[in-house]
Protein backbone atom coordinates (compact mmCIF):
# COMPACT_ATOMS: atom_id res chain seq x y z
CA UNK A 1 0.00 0.00 0.00
CA UNK A 2 1.47 3.28 -1.08
CA UNK A 3 1.95 5.96 1.50
CA UNK A 4 -0.20 9.05 1.24
CA UNK A 5 1.32 12.09 -0.39
CA UNK A 6 2.01 15.13 1.72
CA UNK A 7 0.25 18.30 0.57
CA UNK A 8 3.51 19.57 -0.84
CA UNK A 9 4.09 16.37 -2.79
CA UNK A 10 0.55 16.44 -4.16
CA UNK A 11 0.81 20.07 -5.18
CA UNK A 12 4.10 19.41 -6.97
CA UNK A 13 2.63 16.44 -8.81
CA UNK A 14 -0.51 18.29 -9.82
CA UNK A 15 1.57 21.18 -11.06
CA UNK A 16 3.78 18.86 -13.11
CA UNK A 17 0.74 17.04 -14.45
CA UNK A 18 -0.69 20.37 -15.55
CA UNK A 19 -3.89 20.09 -13.56
CA UNK A 20 -3.73 23.47 -11.85
CA UNK A 21 -5.46 26.59 -13.13
CA UNK A 22 -3.60 29.73 -14.15
CA UNK A 23 -3.53 31.43 -10.75
CA UNK A 24 -2.55 28.24 -8.93
CA UNK A 25 0.27 27.77 -11.43
CA UNK A 26 1.57 31.27 -10.79
CA UNK A 27 1.46 30.59 -7.08
CA UNK A 28 3.48 27.39 -7.43
CA UNK A 29 5.98 29.10 -9.70
CA UNK A 30 6.52 31.86 -7.16
CA UNK A 31 7.06 29.26 -4.44
CA UNK A 32 9.47 27.27 -6.64
CA UNK A 33 11.86 30.20 -6.50
CA UNK A 34 12.29 29.93 -2.75
CA UNK A 35 11.35 26.35 -1.82
CA UNK A 36 13.98 23.80 -2.77
CA UNK A 37 11.86 20.91 -1.51
CA UNK A 38 8.98 21.83 -3.78
CA UNK A 39 11.42 22.37 -6.63
CA UNK A 40 12.86 18.88 -6.16
CA UNK A 41 9.39 17.34 -6.10
CA UNK A 42 8.34 19.12 -9.28
CA UNK A 43 11.59 18.08 -10.98
CA UNK A 44 10.98 14.47 -9.94
CA UNK A 45 7.61 14.41 -11.68
CA UNK A 46 8.64 16.43 -14.72
CA UNK A 47 11.46 14.01 -15.43
CA UNK A 48 9.50 10.84 -14.76
CA UNK A 49 6.34 11.87 -16.60
CA UNK A 50 8.15 13.10 -19.69
CA UNK A 51 8.04 9.50 -20.90
CA UNK A 52 4.34 10.01 -21.55
CA UNK A 53 5.08 13.01 -23.75
CA UNK A 54 7.51 10.90 -25.75
CA UNK A 55 4.53 8.83 -26.92
CA UNK A 56 3.37 11.82 -28.97
CA UNK A 57 3.84 11.36 -32.71
CA UNK A 58 6.11 13.83 -34.47
CA UNK A 59 4.25 16.60 -36.29
CA UNK A 60 5.73 18.40 -39.29
CA UNK A 61 6.69 21.95 -38.36
CA UNK A 62 6.20 24.72 -40.95
CA UNK A 63 9.53 26.12 -42.20
CA UNK A 64 8.59 29.69 -41.31
CA UNK A 65 8.63 28.78 -37.64
CA UNK A 66 12.40 28.43 -37.53
CA UNK A 67 12.79 31.79 -39.23
CA UNK A 68 10.60 33.36 -36.57
CA UNK A 69 12.63 31.75 -33.79
CA UNK A 70 15.88 32.90 -35.35
CA UNK A 71 14.61 36.45 -35.85
CA UNK A 72 13.50 36.67 -32.24
CA UNK A 73 16.84 35.43 -30.98
CA UNK A 74 18.79 37.90 -33.09
CA UNK A 75 16.51 40.76 -32.01
CA UNK A 76 16.85 39.72 -28.42
CA UNK A 77 20.62 39.60 -28.55
CA UNK A 78 20.48 43.20 -29.61
CA UNK A 79 18.35 44.11 -26.59
CA UNK A 80 19.84 46.78 -24.32
CA UNK A 81 21.76 45.71 -21.24
CA UNK A 82 19.60 45.20 -18.18
CA UNK A 83 16.49 44.48 -20.21
CA UNK A 84 15.51 40.95 -19.32
CA UNK A 85 17.10 37.74 -18.21
CA UNK A 86 18.93 37.12 -21.45
CA UNK A 87 21.35 39.98 -21.31
CA UNK A 88 23.69 38.55 -18.68
CA UNK A 89 23.87 35.39 -20.78
CA UNK A 90 24.79 37.35 -23.87
CA UNK A 91 27.42 39.15 -21.88
CA UNK A 92 28.69 35.96 -20.43
CA UNK A 93 28.98 34.39 -23.85
CA UNK A 94 30.82 37.37 -25.21
CA UNK A 95 33.08 37.18 -22.21
CA UNK A 96 33.75 33.50 -22.68
CA UNK A 97 34.47 33.87 -26.34
CA UNK A 98 36.91 36.65 -25.57
CA UNK A 99 38.64 34.64 -22.87
CA UNK A 100 38.83 31.59 -25.07
CA UNK A 101 40.01 33.47 -28.05
CA UNK A 102 42.70 35.10 -25.96
CA UNK A 103 43.74 31.60 -24.91
CA UNK A 104 44.47 30.73 -28.51
CA UNK A 105 47.55 32.96 -28.31
CA UNK A 106 47.01 34.67 -31.60
CA UNK A 107 48.95 37.64 -32.93
CA UNK A 108 50.28 39.93 -30.24
CA UNK A 109 48.67 43.14 -31.39
CA UNK A 110 45.26 41.55 -31.68
CA UNK A 111 45.70 39.87 -28.32
CA UNK A 112 46.45 43.13 -26.57
CA UNK A 113 43.43 44.67 -28.25
CA UNK A 114 41.44 41.85 -26.73
CA UNK A 115 42.93 42.47 -23.34
CA UNK A 116 41.72 46.05 -23.53
CA UNK A 117 38.29 44.75 -24.41
CA UNK A 118 38.35 42.40 -21.45
CA UNK A 119 39.30 45.24 -19.15
CA UNK A 120 36.55 47.36 -20.65
CA UNK A 121 34.12 44.56 -19.82
CA UNK A 122 35.24 44.33 -16.24
CA UNK A 123 34.85 48.01 -15.61
CA UNK A 124 32.84 49.95 -18.16
CA UNK A 125 34.38 53.40 -18.67
CA UNK A 126 33.67 56.33 -20.92
CA UNK A 127 33.85 55.15 -24.52
CA UNK A 128 36.67 56.40 -26.70
CA UNK A 129 34.86 56.12 -29.99
CA UNK A 130 36.60 52.82 -30.61
CA UNK A 131 34.84 49.51 -30.33
CA UNK A 132 35.67 45.88 -30.78
CA UNK A 133 33.55 42.80 -31.40
CA UNK A 134 34.35 39.14 -31.67
CA UNK A 135 31.79 37.44 -33.89
CA UNK A 136 31.22 33.77 -33.50
CA UNK A 137 28.85 30.90 -33.94
CA UNK A 138 29.56 29.84 -30.41
CA UNK A 139 32.40 30.41 -28.04
CA UNK A 140 34.48 27.60 -29.50
CA UNK A 141 34.68 29.12 -32.91
CA UNK A 142 35.43 32.85 -32.93
CA UNK A 143 35.22 33.72 -36.60
CA UNK A 144 35.80 37.43 -36.95
CA UNK A 145 37.56 40.17 -35.08
CA UNK A 146 35.96 43.49 -35.92
CA UNK A 147 37.14 46.85 -34.69
CA UNK A 148 35.26 50.04 -35.30
CA UNK A 149 36.63 53.55 -35.10
CA UNK A 150 33.93 56.19 -35.04
CA UNK A 151 36.33 59.10 -35.44
CA UNK A 152 37.99 57.65 -38.51
CA UNK A 153 34.67 56.26 -39.74
CA UNK A 154 36.30 52.97 -40.41
CA UNK A 155 35.86 49.31 -39.65
CA UNK A 156 38.70 46.84 -39.67
CA UNK A 157 37.81 43.21 -40.04
CA UNK A 158 39.96 40.17 -39.63
CA UNK A 159 38.85 36.60 -40.38
CA UNK A 160 39.98 34.20 -37.65
CA UNK A 161 38.87 31.09 -39.43
CA UNK A 162 37.86 29.87 -42.83
CA UNK A 163 34.27 30.78 -43.64
CA UNK A 164 32.65 28.83 -46.48
CA UNK A 165 30.75 31.16 -48.72
CA UNK A 166 30.60 29.49 -52.10
CA UNK A 167 28.45 31.54 -54.51
CA UNK A 168 27.46 34.00 -51.85
CA UNK A 169 28.68 37.05 -49.96
CA UNK A 170 29.12 37.76 -46.28
CA UNK A 171 27.47 40.99 -45.26
CA UNK A 172 28.18 42.79 -42.01
CA UNK A 173 25.31 44.46 -40.17
CA UNK A 174 25.02 46.87 -37.33
CA UNK A 175 21.98 45.78 -35.34
CA UNK A 176 20.60 48.60 -33.17
CA UNK A 177 19.21 47.96 -29.73
CA UNK A 178 16.11 50.07 -29.98
CA UNK A 179 14.27 47.76 -32.32
CA UNK A 180 15.40 49.70 -35.39
CA UNK A 181 16.39 47.90 -38.58
CA UNK A 182 19.86 46.50 -39.11
CA UNK A 183 22.18 48.79 -41.08
CA UNK A 184 24.47 47.29 -43.67
CA UNK A 185 28.13 48.03 -43.03
CA UNK A 186 29.36 46.34 -46.18
CA UNK A 187 30.71 43.03 -47.43
CA UNK A 188 33.49 41.09 -45.72
CA UNK A 189 36.33 39.41 -47.50
CA UNK A 190 36.40 35.92 -46.00
CA UNK A 191 40.06 35.44 -46.97
CA UNK A 192 41.85 38.51 -45.68
CA UNK A 193 41.96 41.36 -43.24
CA UNK A 194 40.38 44.50 -44.63
CA UNK A 195 38.66 47.80 -44.02
CA UNK A 196 35.21 49.22 -44.60
CA UNK A 197 34.32 52.90 -44.78
CA UNK A 198 31.38 53.74 -42.60
CA UNK A 199 30.02 57.24 -42.48
CA UNK A 200 26.31 57.56 -43.10
CA UNK A 201 25.65 54.35 -41.17
CA UNK A 202 27.03 55.90 -38.00
CA UNK A 203 26.43 59.56 -38.74
CA UNK A 204 24.01 59.83 -35.83
CA UNK A 205 26.46 58.08 -33.51
CA UNK A 206 26.46 54.44 -32.59
CA UNK A 207 23.40 52.88 -30.94
CA UNK A 208 24.08 51.79 -27.38
CA UNK A 209 24.90 48.12 -26.84
CA UNK A 210 24.74 47.43 -30.54
CA UNK A 211 25.41 44.02 -31.96
CA UNK A 212 27.28 43.15 -35.11
CA UNK A 213 26.03 40.30 -37.21
CA UNK A 214 27.16 38.64 -40.42
CA UNK A 215 24.56 37.18 -42.73
CA UNK A 216 24.98 35.07 -45.80
CA UNK A 217 23.64 36.95 -48.82
CA UNK A 218 23.50 36.54 -52.59
CA UNK A 219 26.74 37.52 -54.32
CA UNK A 220 27.16 41.27 -54.15
CA UNK A 221 25.13 41.62 -50.97
CA UNK A 222 21.52 41.76 -49.90
CA UNK A 223 19.27 42.92 -52.72
CA UNK A 224 16.79 44.45 -50.27
CA UNK A 225 19.03 46.48 -47.98
CA UNK A 226 18.02 44.21 -45.11
CA UNK A 227 19.43 40.81 -44.14
CA UNK A 228 17.82 38.08 -46.23
CA UNK A 229 19.99 35.06 -45.50
CA UNK A 230 20.87 33.18 -42.33
CA UNK A 231 22.85 34.93 -39.61
CA UNK A 232 26.19 33.11 -39.50
CA UNK A 233 28.10 35.06 -36.86
CA UNK A 234 27.31 37.64 -34.29
CA UNK A 235 28.79 39.45 -31.34
CA UNK A 236 28.31 42.46 -29.14
CA UNK A 237 30.19 45.69 -29.81
CA UNK A 238 32.28 46.52 -26.79
CA UNK A 239 33.53 50.05 -26.19
CA UNK A 240 37.27 50.43 -25.66
CA UNK A 241 38.42 52.80 -23.00
CA UNK A 242 40.39 55.91 -23.92
CA UNK A 243 42.82 55.88 -21.05
CA UNK A 244 44.87 52.83 -20.31
CA UNK A 245 46.81 52.50 -17.09
CA UNK B 1 15.94 1.98 -33.62
CA UNK B 2 15.89 4.46 -30.78
CA UNK B 3 16.53 1.88 -28.12
CA UNK B 4 19.59 0.88 -26.16
CA UNK B 5 22.82 2.43 -27.24
CA UNK B 6 21.04 4.37 -30.00
CA UNK B 7 19.13 6.26 -27.33
CA UNK B 8 22.32 6.96 -25.46
CA UNK B 9 24.03 8.22 -28.60
CA UNK B 10 21.06 10.40 -29.38
CA UNK B 11 21.04 11.81 -25.85
CA UNK B 12 24.75 12.50 -25.99
CA UNK B 13 24.29 14.34 -29.27
CA UNK B 14 21.41 16.43 -27.98
CA UNK B 15 23.35 17.17 -24.82
CA UNK B 16 26.29 18.44 -26.82
CA UNK B 17 24.04 20.57 -29.01
CA UNK B 18 22.31 21.98 -25.95
CA UNK B 19 25.64 22.71 -24.29
CA UNK B 20 26.89 24.56 -27.34
CA UNK B 21 23.61 26.42 -27.67
CA UNK B 22 24.09 27.54 -24.09
CA UNK B 23 27.33 29.16 -25.14
CA UNK B 24 25.67 31.01 -27.97
CA UNK B 25 26.45 28.61 -30.82
CA UNK B 26 23.64 29.33 -33.25
CA UNK B 27 24.60 26.51 -35.63
CA UNK B 28 24.30 24.00 -32.78
CA UNK B 29 20.96 25.47 -31.81
CA UNK B 30 19.75 25.15 -35.37
CA UNK B 31 20.73 21.47 -35.38
CA UNK B 32 19.01 20.99 -32.04
CA UNK B 33 15.87 22.53 -33.48
CA UNK B 34 16.00 20.24 -36.52
CA UNK B 35 16.19 17.18 -34.35
CA UNK B 36 13.60 18.01 -31.74
CA UNK B 37 11.03 20.45 -33.11
CA UNK B 38 8.72 17.86 -34.72
CA UNK B 39 8.52 15.85 -31.51
CA UNK B 40 7.94 18.92 -29.38
CA UNK B 41 5.30 20.10 -31.82
CA UNK B 42 3.54 16.77 -31.35
CA UNK B 43 3.67 17.20 -27.57
CA UNK B 44 2.34 20.76 -27.77
CA UNK B 45 -0.44 19.87 -30.21
CA UNK B 46 -1.76 17.13 -27.95
CA UNK B 47 -2.35 19.82 -25.35
CA UNK B 48 -3.55 22.69 -27.54
CA UNK B 49 -5.10 20.72 -30.37
CA UNK B 50 -4.92 23.77 -32.64
CA UNK B 51 -2.05 24.33 -35.03
CA UNK B 52 -1.84 28.12 -34.95
CA UNK B 53 -1.68 28.22 -31.17
CA UNK B 54 0.68 25.28 -31.23
CA UNK B 55 3.06 27.10 -33.54
CA UNK B 56 3.01 30.14 -31.31
CA UNK B 57 3.84 28.05 -28.26
CA UNK B 58 6.54 26.09 -30.08
CA UNK B 59 8.16 29.35 -31.15
CA UNK B 60 8.13 30.68 -27.59
CA UNK B 61 9.45 27.37 -26.33
CA UNK B 62 12.47 27.40 -28.60
CA UNK B 63 13.31 30.97 -27.71
CA UNK B 64 13.17 29.88 -24.08
CA UNK B 65 15.27 26.79 -24.76
CA UNK B 66 17.89 29.04 -26.33
CA UNK B 67 17.76 31.42 -23.38
CA UNK B 68 18.05 28.67 -20.80
CA UNK B 69 20.27 26.18 -22.63
CA UNK B 70 23.18 27.21 -20.43
CA UNK B 71 21.22 26.10 -17.34
CA UNK B 72 20.76 22.54 -18.55
CA UNK B 73 22.43 19.94 -16.35
CA UNK B 74 22.41 16.20 -16.85
CA UNK B 75 20.90 15.69 -13.39
CA UNK B 76 17.79 17.47 -14.65
CA UNK B 77 16.93 14.57 -16.92
CA UNK B 78 17.78 13.91 -20.52
CA UNK B 79 17.94 16.87 -22.91
CA UNK B 80 14.66 15.75 -24.45
CA UNK B 81 12.77 15.58 -21.15
CA UNK B 82 14.20 18.97 -20.21
CA UNK B 83 12.96 20.51 -23.45
CA UNK B 84 9.62 18.73 -23.18
CA UNK B 85 9.11 20.31 -19.76
CA UNK B 86 9.70 23.78 -21.19
CA UNK B 87 7.34 23.23 -24.12
CA UNK B 88 4.66 21.55 -22.02
CA UNK B 89 4.68 24.25 -19.37
CA UNK B 90 4.29 26.89 -22.04
CA UNK B 91 1.46 24.95 -23.68
CA UNK B 92 -0.37 24.46 -20.38
CA UNK B 93 0.03 28.16 -19.55
CA UNK B 94 -1.41 29.08 -22.93
CA UNK B 95 -4.27 26.62 -22.52
CA UNK B 96 -5.16 28.10 -19.15
CA UNK B 97 -5.31 31.61 -20.63
CA UNK B 98 -7.98 30.60 -23.12
CA UNK B 99 -11.68 30.79 -22.44
CA UNK B 100 -12.85 27.41 -21.22
CA UNK B 101 -13.85 25.06 -23.98
CA UNK B 102 -12.35 27.14 -26.78
CA UNK B 103 -9.60 24.71 -27.62
CA UNK B 104 -8.12 21.73 -25.91
CA UNK B 105 -8.72 18.05 -25.97
CA UNK B 106 -11.13 16.86 -28.64
CA UNK B 107 -14.32 15.01 -27.89
CA UNK B 108 -14.15 11.28 -27.77
CA UNK B 109 -10.73 11.36 -26.19
CA UNK B 110 -11.85 9.34 -23.24
CA UNK B 111 -13.40 6.64 -25.35
CA UNK B 112 -10.29 6.31 -27.43
CA UNK B 113 -8.18 5.93 -24.34
CA UNK B 114 -10.24 3.02 -23.15
CA UNK B 115 -10.13 1.26 -26.49
CA UNK B 116 -6.86 -0.68 -26.65
CA UNK B 117 -7.05 -0.86 -30.43
CA UNK B 118 -7.04 2.92 -30.71
CA UNK B 119 -4.88 3.74 -27.73
CA UNK B 120 -2.95 6.88 -28.67
CA UNK B 121 -0.18 5.97 -26.25
CA UNK B 122 2.44 4.72 -28.62
CA UNK B 123 4.99 3.41 -26.18
CA UNK B 124 7.04 1.93 -28.98
CA UNK B 125 8.08 5.36 -30.21
CA UNK B 126 8.66 6.60 -26.67
CA UNK B 127 11.76 4.43 -26.38
CA UNK B 128 13.27 2.79 -23.35
CA UNK B 129 13.33 5.92 -21.23
CA UNK B 130 9.58 5.61 -20.97
CA UNK B 131 9.50 1.89 -20.15
CA UNK B 132 9.58 2.38 -16.39
CA UNK B 133 6.73 4.87 -16.50
CA UNK B 134 4.67 2.55 -18.69
CA UNK B 135 5.16 -0.34 -16.25
CA UNK B 136 4.18 1.82 -13.29
CA UNK B 137 1.11 3.21 -15.04
CA UNK B 138 0.00 -0.29 -15.89
CA UNK B 139 -0.18 -1.12 -12.21
CA UNK B 140 -2.91 1.48 -11.70
CA UNK B 141 -6.62 0.81 -12.06
CA UNK B 142 -8.07 2.13 -15.33
CA UNK B 143 -10.05 5.11 -13.98
CA UNK B 144 -7.33 6.51 -11.74
CA UNK B 145 -4.85 5.88 -14.53
CA UNK B 146 -6.93 8.02 -16.89
CA UNK B 147 -6.70 10.89 -14.43
CA UNK B 148 -2.94 10.90 -14.75
CA UNK B 149 -2.59 10.18 -18.43
CA UNK B 150 -5.29 12.55 -19.69
CA UNK B 151 -4.13 15.34 -17.43
CA UNK B 152 -0.54 15.02 -18.53
CA UNK B 153 -1.09 14.49 -22.22
CA UNK B 154 -3.94 16.88 -22.81
CA UNK B 155 -3.76 19.32 -19.95
CA UNK B 156 -7.15 18.40 -18.49
CA UNK B 157 -7.90 19.84 -15.06
CA UNK B 158 -9.61 17.79 -12.40
CA UNK B 159 -12.79 19.70 -13.18
CA UNK B 160 -12.46 18.78 -16.88
CA UNK B 161 -11.97 15.17 -15.90
CA UNK B 162 -15.00 15.21 -13.63
CA UNK B 163 -17.14 16.55 -16.47
CA UNK B 164 -15.82 14.18 -19.07
CA UNK B 165 -16.01 11.16 -16.86
CA UNK B 166 -19.33 12.26 -15.33
CA UNK B 167 -17.82 11.56 -11.96
CA UNK B 168 -17.91 13.75 -8.84
CA UNK B 169 -14.94 16.06 -8.47
CA UNK B 170 -14.18 14.57 -5.05
CA UNK B 171 -13.80 11.13 -6.60
CA UNK B 172 -11.48 12.49 -9.30
CA UNK B 173 -9.40 14.18 -6.63
CA UNK B 174 -9.02 11.02 -4.58
CA UNK B 175 -8.29 8.89 -7.66
CA UNK B 176 -5.60 11.34 -8.68
CA UNK B 177 -4.04 11.49 -5.22
CA UNK B 178 -4.04 7.74 -4.84
CA UNK B 179 -2.57 7.19 -8.32
CA UNK B 180 0.11 9.77 -7.73
CA UNK B 181 1.07 8.16 -4.42
CA UNK B 182 1.37 4.74 -6.06
CA UNK B 183 3.21 6.14 -9.03
CA UNK B 184 5.63 8.04 -6.87
CA UNK B 185 6.49 4.89 -4.98
CA UNK B 186 6.81 2.83 -8.14
CA UNK B 187 8.91 5.42 -9.95
CA UNK B 188 11.20 5.90 -6.97
CA UNK B 189 12.12 2.20 -6.90
CA UNK B 190 15.27 1.18 -8.64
Amino acid sequence: MAEELTDLQALAAEYALGQLDASERREVEARLEREPELRAEVAFWEERLAGLALTAPEEPVPAKLWQAVEARIVAEQAAPAGAGEKTPGAWRRTWESLALWRGLALAGAAASLLLVAVLALQEPLAPSGRYVAVLDQGSESPAWLISLDLEREEITFEPLQQSEVADSSLELWLVPTDGGSPRSLGLLDPQARGHLRISEQVSGGLPENAVLAVSQEPEGGSPTGQPTGPVLFQGRLLPLDEKSD
Amino acid sequence: MREGSATRTQNAELEELLRRSGRGDSAAFSALYDRTSAKLFGVVLRILNERRLGEEVLQDSFVKIWQRAGDYRRDRGTPMTWMITIARNRAIDRLRQLPKGEVGAEDGLLERHRDPARDPLDWAIAGEEAARLRDCLEELDPDPRDCIVLAYMHGLTQQDLAERKKTPLGTIKSWTRRSLAKLRECLSDG
